[in-house]
């Protein structure tokens, strides 16, 4: 290809014979081949056979002179790029303007000095082939990027120079007539949801000379989405500034998609479009990466339906596919539902979590999961969804599941005793007569099913009217009479008979139950001292405990309501409420405090002594009473710094107009300990335990004889 | 026409120019000089038809080549003769003063008697 490894011709026109004689002895000396044209004509009908490296032409010349012969030749494809040296007169300015008008290389002035011609023609064309080279490379480079779709740019810092190569217009699907190559146009075809992050991306490339390659999806203005990938190297200079960014850009859009659509093959099940079994086990060792460092537990269930086979044995494959493909699609909604996954990065990808392991055979991941009933509770709901008729084939097909579960950390660590052990727990459920769920731990079967009905019994004692309130006395501590009443909810469960609060206010507060039964509680007790005061006993207060999620949600209107309802004085209702409540949010609560407050009603801090408390915040709050903590009291008056405590709560309520009520009082010394230090009020078993409205009045009754008689 | 016997003065650089383009031999020179005598007069035809009929064409062409050839061979004074016509055919003025076919055709015989007696000293 290099015209250098052979011996170069050159054709030598000029009219003179002795002008032709001495350069071709000349050129011939200095190893090139030679022929002759006498005329402009007849060079231009040599050059096609001869395909010279260089044209020596003579100005001066009948017929055709030198200038029209060097226009022709320029525009023959095969001397286009031909070197033509014209040999001019050396007092002939003019003629050396026109030869390099006509598109003459370069001139050689007559007289001619014989020794230097073979060195001036050899150079000229050297200096011709390796232009020529230069913009073969250039060209070659283009169409290689044009092959590949790589286009190269550049950008100098200093001075805001850019440079994009014809390519990455094309990639960009710019025209480089119209478009200026700068930041700001290439981020204006980046995707919108890229940009931001590209700029940065960008910036940080300027400041640290680092940037990894990236793929990027940028908009054409055809409207077509490609992603492009895009590499960035920098020249830094003496003080490690970047000066000059160069890189490529490709588009790498066919690769793309094919990686897409092989990662789509590789971790999805073709027949429902749910992730398989790969992309489920992959998904769950992300998941137990982030649970064990976030020390979260998961759920696994492994499902599978019950007696599948026979849907395919008699109604055929095709509709048994379209049994999977509902059954599939009703588990994803179901989940969605359910809202059991919590963060989309431990998400399955496009799956809420299930994934088809094979055939019939699903499994679930629950990520993030609160109480391992909460597992059951989905496993609950599956199964009941499950159960609802499919149509397919057009008739309505019945399937049942089983369900197998397993927990992280408590069933195993990694996924392959995980998944293992949801199995067996799945065929533990089979083996029960299939369409239930078992957890492969035994014993959270039986806990487990008694929450669940727990919590739908729950729901129902609202409607049953099952629960009730007891009232336990206050006594005021110097008179010994009731000053006051408190009331305890309790629940009448038909079968199990009576609930204490400690077995279920935890699930109430749970599952949000907590607040409708408050707003009973406040209701009823209001009620009842109505009811009381109507029937002309003695004013007293009823207080009434109050669930923090209560405080937070709407308390003022629940207490308006019940107020308004019942007709009871807001001067005769006491809201507790604990120390731990308050200090949660205290400008917030301050403001829930004062409006209770401003309707009329009591507020006294509960269980005070045992959470963190602010003396500060104490003095803001708009308190009339203060209640030490059962747990000051029962040792008193033998523990010393039980007793010590109990002696400041009660200077510092005191100090801040607060009256003082304790709880728990049993014994006789524990009186006189509380009363010698000034307590207001007193509340416990010494007195009075707990007891029903009937019993209630009966007390007030008895104690109203005795202010009779000390009367 | 002319004097018969005069030779024309030579520059000798010009000569031992073309001789070093042959390896010093007189090869080419013999060459060079037996072009220059067979292809000038039909170049002074030329010149005179060009001078005496106004064809300032045919002058230029004619004198611009013999300008070159007579510049190689070193014939200075022809090589002037032939200069100062060409650039009065481009110019498309002859005046008095340009020399005249009589004269350059005397020239010319000159040079060729110098250059065939340098080269029979040089073959000696």
């Amino acid at each position: 290809m290099n015209a250098e490894h052979r011996t170069p011709v050159a054709l030598i026109v000029d009219d003179d014979a002795m002008m032709r004689l001495l350069i071709r002895q000349t050129l011939e000396r200095a190893g090139f081949a030679c022929h002759e044209a006498g005329n402009g004509r007849e060079a231009l009908g040599l050059v096609g056979s001869y395909s010279p490296d260089i044209i020596l032409l003579d100005v001066v010349m009948p017929e055709l002179d030198g200038y029209g012969t060097c226009e022709q030749l320029r525009l023959l494809p095969d001397t286009s790029h031909v070197p033509v040296i014209m040999l001019t007169g050396l007092d002939d300015n003019d003629s050396i303007d026109r030869a390099y008008q006509a598109g003459a290389t370069d001139f050689i002035s007559k007289p001619i000095n014989w020794g230097v011609l073979g060195y001036r023609v050899r150079y000229v064309m050297r200096a011709s082939h390796a232009l020529r080279d230069v913009a073969k490379h250039q060209s070659s480079l283009e169409t290689a990027q044009r092959i590949a779709r790589v286009g190269g740019w550049e950008w100098g810092i200093q001075h805001n120079e850019h440079y994009w190569s014809t390519e990455t217009y094309r990639i960009l699907g710019l025209d480089p007539a119209q478009a200026r190559p700068n930041v700001d146009a290439f981020l204006a075809c980046v995707h919108e949801d890229e940009r931001e992050s590209t700029r940065e991306a960008i910036m940080d490339l300027v400041k640290a000379g680092e940037f990894p390659a990236r793929i990027i999806r940028v908009h054409r203005p055809d409207g077509g989405l490609r992603y492009v990938q895009v590499q960035a190297v920098a020249t830094l200079d003496g003080s490690g500034t970047v000066t000059r960014l160069s890189g490529t850009i490709q588009d790498v859009t066919e690769l793309q998609e094919a990686e897409q659509r092989i990662r789509y093959l590789a971790y999805y099940d073709g027949t429902t479009g749910l992730p398989n079994r790969q992309s489920f086990i992959e998904g769950l060792g992300k998941a137990l990466g982030v649970a064990k460092r976030h020390h979260r537990q998961l759920g696994i269930l492994a499902l599978d339906l019950d007696q599948f086979k026979r849907v395919n044995d008699t109604l055929g494959h095709g509709v048994g596919n379209e049994v999977l493909i509902a059954a599939a699609q009703r588990l994803v909604a179901t989940l969605r539902e359910c809202d059991v996954i919590a963060l989309p990065e431990q998400r399955l990808e496009g799956s809420e979590g299930v994934a088809r392991l094979d055939g019939d055979e699903f499994s679930v991941l629950i990520s993030d999961l609160n109480h391992y009933h909460d597992a059951a509770k989905v496993a609950h709901r599956l199964l009941d969804e499950l159960r609802k008729p499919f149509k397919a084939g057009g008739q309505e097909v019945f399937l049942t599941a089983s369900i197998g579960l397993a927990l992280y950390p408590l069933d195993g660590d990694d996924t392959d005793s995980l998944m293992r052990n949801a199995g067996a727990a799945m065929h533990f459920a089979k083996e029960q007569g299939r369409d239930n769920y078992q957890f492969y731990s035994r014993a959270m079967n039986a806990t487990a099913l008694e929450k669940l009905s727990m919590e739908s019994q729950l729901r129902k004692a609202l409607e049953r009217d099952e629960f009730l309130l007891h009232y336990q006395p206050k006594i005021n501590a110097s008179t010994r009479r009731i000053v006051g009443v408190e009331a305890l909810i309790r629940w009448q469960h038909p079968e199990l008979g009576m609930v204490p609060p400690s077995q279920f206010i935890p699930l109430a507060e749970e599952t949000g139950l907590i607040v409708p039964i408050g707003e009973w509680v406040l209701r009823s007790a209001c009620e009842q001292n109505f009811s009381w005061q109507r029937s002309g006993l003695p004013q007293m207060h009823v207080a009434v405990n109050i669930s923090s999620p209560h405080f937070r949600q709407g308390l003022t209107g629940s207490i308006g309501e019940a107020l308004r309802t019942s007709g009871l004085d807001p001067a005769l209702l006491e809201v507790e409420l604990t120390e731990s409540m308050l200090m949660q949010n205290v400008e917030t609560t301050l403001a829930t405090l004062h409006e209770i407050k401003d309707m009329g009603v009591r507020l006294a801090i509960d269980d005070f002594g045992t959470g963190y408390s602010s003396l500060s915040y104490l003095k803001r709050f708009p308190l009339d009473a203060l209640k030490i903590d059962r747990s000051f009291v029962k040792d008193l008056p033998r523990d010393p710094e039980d007793a010590a405590i109990t002696k400041a709560i009660i200077a510092m309520a005191h100090s801040l107009r607060l009256q003082v009520v304790a709880e728990g009082v049993e014994t006789q010394e524990q009186l006189a300990f509380l009363q010698q230090h000034g307590c207001d009020v007193l509340q416990g078993y010494l007195f009075s335990r707990p007891v029903t409205a009937e019993q209630f009045c009966a007390l007030l009754h008895k104690d109203l004889a005795l202010e009779t008689v000390r009367a | 026409m002319g004097t018969g016997d005069r030779q024309a003065k030579l520059d000798n650089s010009a000569l031992e120019m073309i001789r070093s383009i042959s390896d010093g031999s007189d090869d080419l020179l013999q060459q060079v000089i037996a072009l220059f005598i067979e292809s000038t007069p039909p170049l002074l035809q030329d010149i005179e038809a060009g001078l005496s009929n106004n064809e300032m064409d045919r002058l230029r062409v004619a004198a611009h080549t013999l300008k070159s050839s007579a510049a190689n061979l070193g014939a200075t004074d022809l090589c002037e003769m032939a200069r100062r016509l060409e650039a009065a055919a481009r110019a498309g003025s002859l005046s008095a003063e340009l020399p005249s076919y009589a004269a350059v055709q005397d020239e010319f015989e000159a040079a060729c008697r110098a250059l065939e007696a340098g080269l029979n000293r040089a073959t000696q």
